[in-house]
C-alpha cells in the first residue's frame, strides 16, 4: 500500500504519496484546472448535450471538482485503486474539493482502473487520468498504448481525453514518448505544458500533459475554448501558453521515443534521464536562447555544433557546479576584471549578483540582462570543456596538424556531433526504399505521385510515376527520378523545383495546376543539401565496397550481410537520383528575370502573394503578375487569372496555413480567417 | 618539500611511481604523455620532491585552442601518495598552487582530475564532479590472479563456452608491439565506427600511439582470424597493475566464429603473464541504463566475469580569476554581437 503524507507549508498543505507531491494547496488549481476545464469545454462544445465522465486516479477529489462545477454535467465515475486516498478525499480534503466525492452525480470506485476499463461498456464524453509519476513497472502499465486503447474503447464519439503525463523537459524522451504512444491509439494528441511553482521546487521541472481525442483536436476548437469566472487560474491566455513547448525538449525527446507496448518500455524511457535536483529548466532555456546561439554561432569550430546533444546529465551536472559554486570569491574576481570597463558591463555583473539565487533555481525571467550574464557563464563552461578533446570513449584524435588539415583545428567529438550522414539506417536496408528518413525524426511511409512534367508527351504514357524516396530536410526531397520537390506546408499539394519554374502539383492530379516563379534560395539551399548528401552516399559507399569485397559472397546465407548488399544498392540509387536531380537543376533552362517583389507583399508560397492592397498574386514562370480573385479581392493592377476550383483550394489551403501560424495580435491572420470564413 | 618541472632524465623514476600507485594509470606514463604531445597537446610534467625523493606529480595536459579556454586535465591523475593521506593532501597543495600560475599563464580556467580511487580524500572536497569523464566509469575489472582454469571458472558459463568455440573453430590470434598489425586492426575498427554510426581516429593516430607505446612493451595491436579472414582486432595497453582493453573492432559478419572471445582470452592471459593482477575493460554502460549506446558491448564484456567498479569520475577545481576574466571577454564579445 502506497505511503500517504499530508505536509503542512506555510500558507497550505502539501499532499505525498510515497514521497512524491502530488499537489499543494496553493498552486493545485494550475495543475488540476489545466487537465480538467480544456476537456470539459470541448467535450461541451463538441456534444452539445449533458456530459458523463470519467475519472481514472484523482482519488483527492480535486479534477473532479472541476468537472462537477460544470452545469452539463450529468454523472460521473471517480475509479482509484487506493482506498486511503479515497478516505482523505472525504475527509481531510473534503473542503477543498468541494465534497465532490458525495455528490450525488458521481460513483466512486475503489478498483484498479484497468480492471473497470475492462469490465465496463459505458461510454463517456470525457476521461480524465490523473496518475500517479510511473515509477514501476505497475505504475508504467496505465500508460501503454493497450491501455489508451481500452480508454478509446470508452469514449462516445468525439470524446475527450487528458492526462497528467511526465515533465517534458526532464524526461523528453518519456513525454515523447507518451505522444506517441496515445496517436499509435488513434488518440490524437495535444502535447500542454505549464509551470506549477510546488512541482519547480521539487525539481520536477515544468510539467507535462497531453489532452487527446480519435477525433483531431483542431485549433479553431483550442482557440475558441472560454474557461468561465469558475477557474480561478486558467483563462484563454494561460490555456495558448501551455501549448507552447520548448524546442529542447523536443529536439532531445522525440529522437529518442518509442511507442509504449509494454510497462517495461516506459520505465527504460524514465531510466535514461537521471533525476536531478532542482534545476534542468534553466539550462533548456539557455539552450533555446537566441542569444547563447549566435554567441556559439559566432566562435571557431562550431558549425556542427547541435544543442540537443546536452544530455539530461550534462545539464545536471553543469547546474550542480554553478549551485555548488564558491560565487562571492568568483564574483569579486569578475567585478575586479571588469573595472575600467563600459557602465554596461558593471551593471549587469551587479545584476548577476543581485538575481543569483533565482538564476540558480531557474526561476528568474529569460531575456533579462542578468539571465543573459548567467547564459553566458553556462556558454563558458560548455566551452571550457568543448576545448579538451578527450573523452571517455574516444581517446583523443586531435585531427592531427601533420596530416594537412586546417592547421590543427580540433576535431571536437564529444558531446557536439557533426551531422550525420543519413545513411546505414534500416530504411535503406530493404530490397527497395519505402520509407524516407525525416531530419530529426524517424521513418516516414515515402509518397508515391503521379504528375505529368511539361516536356512529356499528352496523354496517359507522359505521365510519370515517381516516389518521393529521399527527404533533403523537412521540406524537400528528391524523388527517385531525380526530381526536387518541395512541401507546401499543406499534405495535398506539392512544388516540382525545376530551374526555370516551380510546378505546382496537387497530389490527386497529375497535371501541374500552375507554373510560379522559381524561389532561387530554396533551390540554391536544396542543392547544396543535395552535395553533401552525395559526398556522404561517396563516403558510405566506400565503406561499403571494402566491406562487401569480401563480405559480400555471404549474403546468401548471412540476413545482415543482405542488408549490407541492400543498403549499398540503395544507397548507390539515390546518389545517382541526387546528382540527376542536381545535374537537372543546375543545367536546366535558365530562369526568366527575376521579377522585383514590391515591399509589404506578404509571401503564401514561393510564386503566391498576399499583397498590400488586399489582393492575392501569383507570379508566373516568366515573371508575371496576376491577380486571383480569390472571395472576392481583386483590384485591377494586374490582369486576372481565371478561377479554377482547384487554384481556390491551394489559395485556400496557403491562408489557413500562414495564419494558423500568424501571431494572434497580427491582422493579417484576422483577414485571412475572414477570408476562409467568407469563401 | 618542492615541486618542480620534471626532465626526460626523470622518466624512469616518475614511471617507477606512476605504476606503484594503484590511483593512477597509463595516461600517466611518459610514454603517453610524448604519444599526447605528438597529438598535438600541450604537456607539463610536475614533480613533487621531498629531499630527493620523487613522491607525486602529474601529466598535466592541455589543449591551446582559439577559444583559449582549455582545462589542464589529469587523465588517471594527479599521483599522490593515496595511502598516506597527510602526506597526499601536502603534495595536492602544491600541485594547486603549480597549477593555479598555470592557468594564470595560459588562461585555463579550471583543472580536471580523474584519479582511479573510489572514494574522495577530505583535501579534493573543494573539487566539483566534472560534466563529463576522460576514463570512463564505470568500469568492469577482471582479476588475473589463478591459472587458465581460474580465469575460465570465473567467467560466466556462455563467456567460456564461446571462448572454448572460438579455439575449437581454429580462431587464431597474433599480436605485435609495432605497426605490422595497425592497419588489419584500422580496417576493422573503421568498419566497426562505421556500422554503429561512432566517430573513430584515423590510421595516423593508432601508428603514433603505436610509435610510442610500443617499443616499451606498453601496448600491442592483437588480430584475430578466422580462416585466413579477419575477425577481430583490439588495441590493448599494458601498464602499472592492470592490462587495458583500450580500442577494437570486429566483423559481424564473422561474429558466429567467436573471434571476440579468443583475442580477449589471449590478452587476459597476456595481462597475467607479465604479472598484471588486472584487466580492465575500459568502460561499460551503467548497469541501469539498458538503452545506453555500449549497453551491447557491456553485455559482452560482462561475460568474461570481473566485477564492475565506479571511480570518483572527473573532478574539477575552477580558478576564479580566470573564469571571472573569460567570462568577461564572453561579456565583450556578446556586447559586440548584440
Amino acid at each position: 500500500m502506497s505511503r500517504l503524507e499530508v505536509r503542512g507549508v506555510p500558507g497550505g498543505r502539501a499532499f505525498y504519496i510515497d514521497g512524491s507531491l502530488q499537489f499543494d494547496t496553493r498552486d493545485e488549481a494550475v495543475y488540476h484546472e489545466t487537465l480538467a476545464l480544456p476537456a470539459l469545454a470541448l467535450a461541451a462544445a463538441r456534444q452539445g448535450r449533458p456530459l458523463d465522465a470519467l475519472v481514472l486516479g484523482g482519488g483527492d477529489g480535486l479534477a473532479l471538482k472541476r468537472l462537477l462545477g460544470h452545469p452539463g454535467l450529468r454523472r460521473a465515475e471517480l475509479v482509484d485503486y487506493d482506498p486511503g486516498v479515497l478516505a482523505l478525499a472525504r475527509n481531510e480534503f473534503s473542503a477543498l474539493n468541494g465534497a465532490s466525492l458525495d455528490d450525488p452525480r458521481v460513483n466512486v470506485f475503489a478498483r484498479d482502473a484497468r480492471a473497470h476499463l475492462r469490465d465496463s461498456a459505458d461510454l463517456f464524453d470525457l476521461v480524465l487520468a490523473d496518475f500517479t509519476f510511473p515509477e514501476d513497472i505497475q505504475g508504467c502499465s496505465l500508460f501503454t498504448r493497450s491501455f489508451f486503447t481500452s480508454v478509446r474503447a470508452r469514449l462516445a464519439p468525439g470524446g475527450l481525453f487528458a492526462m497528467n503525463a511526465v515533465s517534458p523537459d526532464r524526461f523528453p524522451a518519456a513525454f515523447w514518448s507518451l505522444y506517441r504512444t496515445l496517436a499509435s491509439a488513434r488518440l490524437y494528441p495535444r502535447p500542454l505544458r505549464l509551470a506549477i511553482p510546488s512541482f519547480a521546487a521539487h525539481g520536477y521541472g515544468d510539467w507535462g500533459m497531453l489532452l487527446a481525442s480519435p477525433r483531431p483536436l483542431k485549433d479553431e476548437e483550442l482557440r475558441a475554448l472560454a474557461f468561465g469566472p469558475g477557474a480561478a487560474w486558467l483563462n484563454a491566455g494561460n490555456f495558448r501558453e501551455t501549448l507552447k513547448l520548448r524546442l529542447s525538449g523536443i529536439e532531445r525527446g522525440l529522437p529518442l521515443s518509442r511507442i509504449i507496448k509494454k510497462p517495461g518500455d516506459l520505465l527504460c524511457i524514465l531510466n535514461l534521464q537521471e533525476r536531478g535536483g532542482a534545476a534542468g529548466s534553466a539550462l533548456a532555456d539557455f539552450a533555446d536562447s537566441a542569444a547563447a546561439r549566435r554567441l556559439v554561432s559566432a566562435l571557431p569550430g562550431s558549425a556542427g555544433l547541435c544543442w540537443p546533444q546536452l544530455s539530461a546529465e550534462w545539464e545536471w551536472r553543469l547546474m550542480e557546479i554553478l549551485r555548488v559554486m564558491d560565487w562571492e570569491p568568483f564574483l569579486a574576481e569578475l567585478e575586479k576584471s571588469a573595472s575600467g570597463l563600459p557602465a554596461r558591463l558593471l551593471e549587469e555583473i551587479r545584476q548577476l549578483r543581485e538575481n543569483l539565487p533565482a538564476l540558480l533555481n531557474g526561476t528568474f525571467p529569460k531575456g533579462e540582462r542578468a539571465w543573459q550574464v548567467f547564459a553566458l557563464l553556462l556558454t563558458v563552461l560548455v566551452f571550457v570543456n568543448m576545448a579538451y578533446p578527450d573523452n571517455s570513449y574516444a581517446k583523443g584524435s586531435y585531427g592531427h596538424s601533420s596530416s594537412g588539415g586546417d592547421g590543427g583545428s580540433l576535431d571536437i567529438n564529444f558531446f557536439i556531433q557533426y551531422e550525420r550522414s543519413p545513411f546505414h539506417a534500416s530504411v535503406f536496408q530493404g530490397r527497395e526504399v519505402l520509407e524516407t528518413l525525416q531530419a530529426g525524426g524517424g521513418p516516414r511511409p515515402a509518397q508515391y505521385i503521379r504528375y505529368r512534367a511539361p516536356e512529356a508527351p499528352l496523354g496517359p504514357t507522359g505521365i510519370t510515376e515517381d516516389r518521393l524516396y529521399f527527404a533533403l530536410g523537412d521540406d524537400s526531397y528528391v524523388s527517385r527520378a531525380g526530381e526536387l520537390f518541395l512541401n507546401t506546408g499543406q499534405p495535398e499539394f506539392l512544388i516540382n523545383a525545376r530551374a526555370d519554374k516551380f510546378l505546382l502539383l496537387d497530389k490527386l492530379r497529375p497535371e501541374p495546376l500552375f507554373e510560379f516563379y522559381p524561389d532561387q534560395p530554396a533551390v540554391q539551399a536544396a542543392m547544396g543539401a543535395m552535395e553533401q548528401h552525395m559526398k556522404a552516399a561517396d563516403k558510405a559507399l566506400a565503406a561499403y565496397a571494402k566491406w562487401l569485397a569480401w563480405a559480400g559472397p555471404a549474403a546468401a546465407f548471412s540476413s545482415e550481410i543482405r542488408a549490407n548488399v541492400n543498403e549499398d544498392r540503395n544507397i548507390r540509387e539515390i546518389r545517382a537520383s541526387l546528382e540527376t536531380a542536381s545535374r537537372r537543376l543546375q543545367e536546366g533552362v535558365k530562369p526568366a528575370p527575376r521579377p522585383e517583389i514590391p515591399q509589404g507583399w506578404f509571401q503564401l508560397s514561393p510564386g503566391l502573394y498576399f499583397t498590400d492592397a488586399l489582393e492575392i498574386v501569383l507570379v508566373n514562370k516568366d515573371g508575371v503578375f496576376f491577380s486571383y480573385p480569390y472571395g472576392g479581392l481583386r483590384s485591377a493592377r494586374y490582369a486576372a487569372l481565371p478561377q479554377t476550383a482547384e487554384l481556390d483550394g491551394f489559395v485556400a489551403a496557403m491562408l489557413r496555413f500562414r495564419a494558423a501560424r500568424l501571431n494572434p495580435e497580427d491582422p493579417r491572420k484576422g483577414i485571412f480567417e475572414t477570408l476562409l470564413a467568407a469563401k | 618539500m618542492k615541486i618542480t618541472g620534471l626532465k626526460k632524465e626523470h622518466f624512469k623514476l616518475w614511471n617507477d611511481l606512476v605504476r606503484a600507485c594503484q590511483g593512477s594509470g597509463f595516461m600517466q606514463s611518459w610514454e603517453w604523455s610524448e604519444f599526447k604531445e605528438a597529438e598535438g597537446a600541450v604537456v607539463e610534467r610536475l614533480g613533487v620532491f621531498d629531499g630527493e625523493k620523487l613522491v607525486a606529480g602529474a601529466m598535466v595536459y592541455r589543449v591551446e585552442t582559439s577559444l583559449g579556454v582549455s582545462p589542464l586535465a589529469m587523465p588517471h591523475g594527479p599521483v599522490l601518495p593515496w595511502g598516506d593521506e597527510a602526506l597526499a593532501g601536502k603534495c595536492f597543495s602544491l600541485l594547486k598552487a603549480r597549477l593555479e600560475e598555470l592557468s594564470a599563464r595560459t588562461g585555463s580556467p579550471l583543472a580536471r582530475f580523474e584519479p582511479f580511487i573510489f572514494s574522495k580524500p577530505p583535501f579534493l572536497a573543494p573539487a566539483l564532479r566534472s560534466p563529463l569523464d576522460l576514463v570512463p566509469t564505470p568500469t568492469l575489472m577482471v582479476p588475473l590472479g589463478g591459472d587458465d582454469g581460474a580465469l575460465l571458472g570465473n567467467m560466466t558459463q556462455k563467456g567460456r563456452y564461446n571462448v572454448r568455440l572460438a579455439l575449437k573453430k581454429g580462431v587464431e590470434v597474433v599480436s605485435a608491439p609495432d605497426n605490422g598489425l595497425t592497419g588489419d586492426f584500422h580496417e576493422l575498427f573503421e568498419l566497426t565506427c562505421c556500422r554503429h554510426g561512432f566517430s573513430g581516429e584515423p590510421l595516423g593516430f593508432f601508428n603514433r600511439l603505436m610509435d610510442a607505446l610500443g617499443p616499451a612493451g606498453l601496448a600491442r595491436v592483437y588480430l584475430a582470424t578466422y580462416k585466413g579472414m579477419p575477425a577481430a582486432a583490439a588495441v590493448a595497453v599494458f601498464f602499472g597493475n592492470r592490462g587495458t582493453y583500450l580500442y577494437g573492432g570486429t566483423s559481424p559478419f564473422l561474429r558466429s566464429s567467436m573471434a571476440s572471445y579468443a583475442m580477449h582470452w589471449r590478452m587476459m592471459r597476456d595481462a597475467r603473464d607479465l604479472g598484471l593482477p588486472l584487466y580492465d575493460f575500459y568502460g561499460v554502460a551503467p548497469e541501469d541504463q539498458p538503452n545506453h549506446p555500449y549497453a551491447k558491448f557491456s553485455a559482452f564484456k560482462a561475460r568474461f566475469g570481473g566485477a564492475l567498479v565506479r571511480t570518483i569520475g572527473a573532478q574539477d577545481i575552477y580558478f576564479y580569476p580566470q573564469l571571472a576574466r573569460t567570462l568577461v571577454a564572453g561579456m565583450k564579445l556578446k556586447g559586440a554581437h548584440v
